[in-house]
């Protein structure tokens, strides 16, 4: 009974020590410690000069070389526990706010952020209210500044040019592209061009071989799988009446910073800029093997069906026509 | 005399021979014991026993299916296990005890499925491959449902396809596993007068595993009793229904009943 | 005659005084009264069909070329779409041969490739292959490690632990094989959740892509022509074995007395079957509902003799996959999704297709 009451009482002693480790309101010298959920946040928190706020990032987030931070999720689950251990003051989120709703409650002061970035101009909202998050509203206007500066540069790059029509693609067989209403369209208007998905596709979508024939671009941009690299190339390489294989205008890509859109996305459009417009060749593509011409291979097919139906049908027909032979005489 | 054009004639004096036959599933279980007996053709042999006497372990080993322990088992003067399949489907004729067709096949293809081992590789039917299994269907009785499947058919018919299917093997050897155990009466001596046929006027050797002996002692030639996997008795039906013998083999009370035959009739008590 | 007056044969029956049996025999009457589908199947009959259903497949092969998004004459177009068609027809072709000697063997109507854990292994190879690809970083180098060739390996080593696990001394029991495929696909399926958590979240977007089932527009000379003579020989070989099929369906007791050796054509069955799965899951990644329905659906047209069975399956499979495929590359960019993988068109179409056929069958059963 005592041993109880004594524990009690100790459990009661320990929830004023919990209370007040949470941090009040932080002194203007003490900056926000910011845990990111997802690449792209910890891109532009560190593009902002923000990393030493960083305190935990994803599996998957890019980091500066040189640079380490504690992994603290991964793509479908959040370690709440690390993060709780860690006790950040801002989670910057893209994924779906409930799934943040324990770590809310074990953290009542902690702040979750849910940012949603589909297209250039929604960057620049995001950097200015990360800035003011952090608490560091000058490194957003310096940040905002800066990505203007380097999408301008691009505008002047490419004024007057013509435009050329433009396909992002990502993969192969099937490749998906990057229709309208997407990150990668906004990044091909500005280098330039248009994007020669939008008459049909709207977002992502797979297309096979003969779509992208019919979709005629002028450049090509395709982000390879790793160890798909010559298969993509080959893919390429077949389909000759491109005009953007016919003008070498066919980049294979491997950043993997092509899909995350960030303020490095300025640097990878004025990259776009230069595959549409300059002198840039874009990558050597084995040529088609030279084989029978199609006309060849279709009249062979069509004979040879031809004669395969003719001769069934001829089978079929000589044994309707077949009568009983007569009983012959029995041998004795 | 053989049975059906061109089958190959036993060279053997019998056309199967078991020799101090013995099997056991595990090791120091035996199941067969020193089995010996032999069946000749022209003659209907039924081998009556109660559950667990080794005749389903018998019917495997002969069907080659089970290697025996010790003995010899000798199917026209070879021993079983050196037959291939088709070799051995050539002088062995199967009929099971439940007729299944997992395939909605018509009579006819199902009969003539026995061909089997004499046909080349597809199967293809050359036209003596159809006039056997007509013969086996006339036999049988069963080219009046020729063109129908198997579902369609009775208990008693269909058991009449499996025969005929294994006749058209041209079997020497006609092996049974208690044909009629799901036959209304009608149908058990349908068949039963039918494997007398085959035995006699065919000259195949037919051997029946029977679970109704008074049927099996009225119709056989000769009758083979088995206990704990041993043979009890062997011979003609006359000899061997005896009440001492019959109390023995199925630990019941035995009464003989006189009906006016050459076999009394067998009851229990 | 009745069975009393049946006198023993007469010697003197031989082969020439039966006239032609062929045409005495019973005309049998069958599920349906296509021709060629009754009285008993000859060399003549195989062979027209064999002529019949391969001149039709290339006709539909060429027809269904003419189709596409862009002018036949536009360069490169015709090519690409015939070597598409091609991996469409050696998919279906396999997956519904092998489908149908799967439920043949197993005598159960549920069977298709995928049980033998063939989809699951191949889908793991695929995995590993960008896994591997993402640790190397040397592309080119180790470019024929690509993903069919370690589909295809994932496939086949799989179907190797299945038989292994399934056989008792060398032999296979139907029953332990389902339940050995179906353990296999389990745990394959957790050792992928596995995988999931390593790979990058791009390559996890390409492997379900890959899942999905489309057929491939870029397989490499090499892969395709082992791919055929794969199919070939299995398809060959299940010809051939038609017959013992047959038999099998009385049980394997009556069809080892009656000259199958039962367990040789299981294990050669199952090497056959793995053999071609394995060979169209790389070619175009799983695309079910082929290897279910085709079998079924042909055995209601022309009857259940494995012999015939095989030749109009392979065929009906390759027509029907080559014909779903170019419907998915003609049509549904037009209704806004991008292209359809193909399996999902072919449950779309095949089910209810299936369920006509059943619900007619049960009814004329029933009559």
């Amino acid at each position: 009974m005592k041993c109880i009451a004594s524990l009690l009482l100790l459990l009661a002693c320990a929830i004023p020590v919990v209370a007040q480790s949470q941090p009040a309101s932080a002194p203007a010298q003490v900056r926000p410690r910011i845990v990111s959920a997802s690449p792209l946040l910890t891109d532009l928190l560190f593009q902002m000069g923000l990393g030493d706020q960083v305190v935990g990032v994803t599996k998957f987030c890019l980091l500066p070389d040189g640079v380490h931070r504690d992994v603290l999720s991964s793509r479908e689950k959040v370690d709440t526990e690390r993060i709780v251990g860690i006790r950040p003051d801002i989670v910057l989120i893209q994924q779906n706010p409930e799934d943040f709703k324990p770590l809310q409650r074990l953290l009542p002061g902690l702040k979750v952020e849910f940012f949603r970035i589909e297209t250039l101009a929604d960057i620049d909202q995001a950097i200015a209210r990360i800035a003011s998050l952090a608490g560091d509203p000058q490194a957003g206007e310096r940040a905002v500044r800066k990505f203007h500066a380097d999408l301008d540069a691009v505008r002047q790059r490419v004024k007057g040019l013509p435009t050329k029509r433009i396909l992002f693609a990502t993969g192969v067989d099937p490749m998906m592209i990057a229709g309208t209403g997407t990150f990668h369209d906004g990044m091909i208007a500005l280098a330039g061009g248009v994007n020669a998905a939008a008459g049909n596709y709207d977002g992502w979508k797979k297309i096979s071989a003969e779509v992208l024939l019919s979709l005629q671009p002028d450049v090509v941009v395709c982000q390879v799988f790793p160890g798909q690299e010559s298969q993509t190339a080959e893919f390429f390489g077949k389909l000759v009446s491109l005009p953007a294989v016919r003008n070498h205008k066919v980049f294979l890509v491997d950043d993997p910073r092509w899909t995350i859109s960030s303020m490095y996305s300025a640097k990878l459009t004025a990259d776009l800029a230069e595959m549409a417009h300059g002198d840039r060749r874009g990558n050597d593509l084995p040529a088609p093997t030279g084989g029978l011409s199609v006309y060849w291979i279709v009249g062979t097919i069509g004979a040879v069906a031809a004669l395969l139906l003719l001769g069934g049908l001829l089978l079929a027909l000589a044994g309707r026509r077949r009568k009983p032979a007569a009983p012959k005489e029995v041998a004795q | 005399m053989t049975a059906i054009p061109d089958s190959k004639a036993p060279t053997a004096t019998h056309v199967l021979e078991a020799r101090e036959l013995a099997f056991e599933y595990r090791p120091g279980r035996p199941v067969l014991r020193g089995v010996s007996f032999a069946a000749a053709a022209g003659r209907l042999m039924c081998v009556l026993g109660p559950n667990g006497s080794g005749k389903t372990t018998l019917l495997r080993c002969l069907l080659g299916q089970l290697k025996p322990a010790a003995g010899q088992l000798l199917l026209d003067g070879r021993d079983v296990g050196r037959y291939s399949p088709r070799g051995l489907a050539r002088l062995l004729g199967y009929v099971p005890q439940f007729p299944q067709s997992a395939f909605a096949f018509t009579v006819q293809e199902l009969v003539l499925m026995g061909r089997f081992a004499h046909t080349g590789v597809m199967g293809l039917a050359t036209e003596q491959d159809l006039a056997i299994t007509r013969l086996a269907m006339q036999m049988t009785g069963c080219q009046e449902f020729a063109d129908r499947t198997m579902e369609e058919l009775s208990g008693g018919e269909a058991q009449c396809v499996m025969i005929a299917r294994a006749l058209a093997q041209q079997p020497a050897l006609m092996l049974l596993d208690e044909p009629t155990s799901h036959l209304d009466m009608k149908n058990q001596l349908m068949i039963y007068k039918m494997m007398t046929r085959l035995a006699h006027d065919w000259q195949m050797a037919v051997l029946c595993v029977s679970h109704d002996i008074n049927v099996a002692a009225q119709h056989a030639d000769e009758l083979m009793l088995m206990r704990n996997g041993q043979v009890l008795a062997h011979g003609k039906p006359q000899d061997v229904i005896r009440k001492d013998t019959l109390e023995e083999l199925y630990g019941v009370q035995i009464e003989l009943i006189d009906s006016g035959r050459e076999v009394p009739l067998v009851v229990a008590r | 005659m009745s069975q009393d007056e049946c006198k023993p044969p007469d010697l003197n029956v031989t082969a020439a005084s039966t006239g032609d049996a062929a045409a005495a025999a019973p005309r049998t009457a069958t599920s349906s009264s296509w021709p060629g589908t009754g009285g008993t199947l000859t060399t003549r009959t195989l062979l027209t069909y064999l002529f019949v259903l391969a001149g039709a497949t290339l006709a539909v092969l060429l027809l269904c070329s003419l189709f596409g998004q862009v002018s036949i004459w536009t360069e490169g177009v015709w090519e690409l779409r015939l070597k598409r068609l091609a991996n469409a027809a050696l998919v279906g072709a396999a997956l519904s041969s092998a489908g149908m000697a799967l439920q043949g063997m197993l005598r159960n109507p549920l069977a298709e490739p995928y049980i033998l854990g063939v989809s699951s292994g191949a889908g793991i190879g695929v995995m590993l292959s960008f896994v591997v690809a993402g640790m190397l970083h040397v592309g080119n180098f180790l470019s024929w490690l690509s993903m069919p060739v370690l589909a295809m390996a994932g496939a086949l080593a799989t179907s190797a632990a299945v038989y292994a696990i399934a056989q008792r001394r060398g032999r296979l029991d139907p029953y332990v094989l389902l339940l050995s495929g179906v353990i296999v696909n389990a745990f394959n399926g957790a050792i992928m959740l596995t995988l999931y958590l390593i790979l990058p979240e791009k390559q996890i977007a390409n492997f379900a892509t890959w899942a999905m089932g489309y057929i491939s527009e870029s397989t490499g000379p090499g892969l395709f022509i082992f791919a055929l003579l794969a199919v070939l020989t299995g398809w060959g070989g299940l010809l051939m074995r038609g017959a013992s099929f047959n038999m099998l369906g009385l049980g394997d007791d009556v069809a080892a007395s009656g000259g199958v050796h039962v367990h040789y054509l299981r294990a050669e069955t199952f090497v056959l079957v793995s053999l071609m799965t394995a060979a169209a899951v790389a070619l175009s990644g799983p695309i079910g509902f082929v290897g279910l329905i085709v079998p079924h659906i042909c055995r209601s047209i022309v009857g259940p003799d494995h012999r015939r069975l095989a030749l109009v399956c392979g065929f009906a499979g390759a027509m029907l996959v080559m014909i779903g495929d170019t419907i998915c590359n003609t049509i549904t960019p037009w209704i806004g999704v991008g292209i359809l993988p193909v399996g999902i068109l072919m449950a779309l179409s095949g089910g209810p297709f299936f369920i006509y056929l059943l619900r007619k069958r049960r009814a004329r059963v029933e009559a």
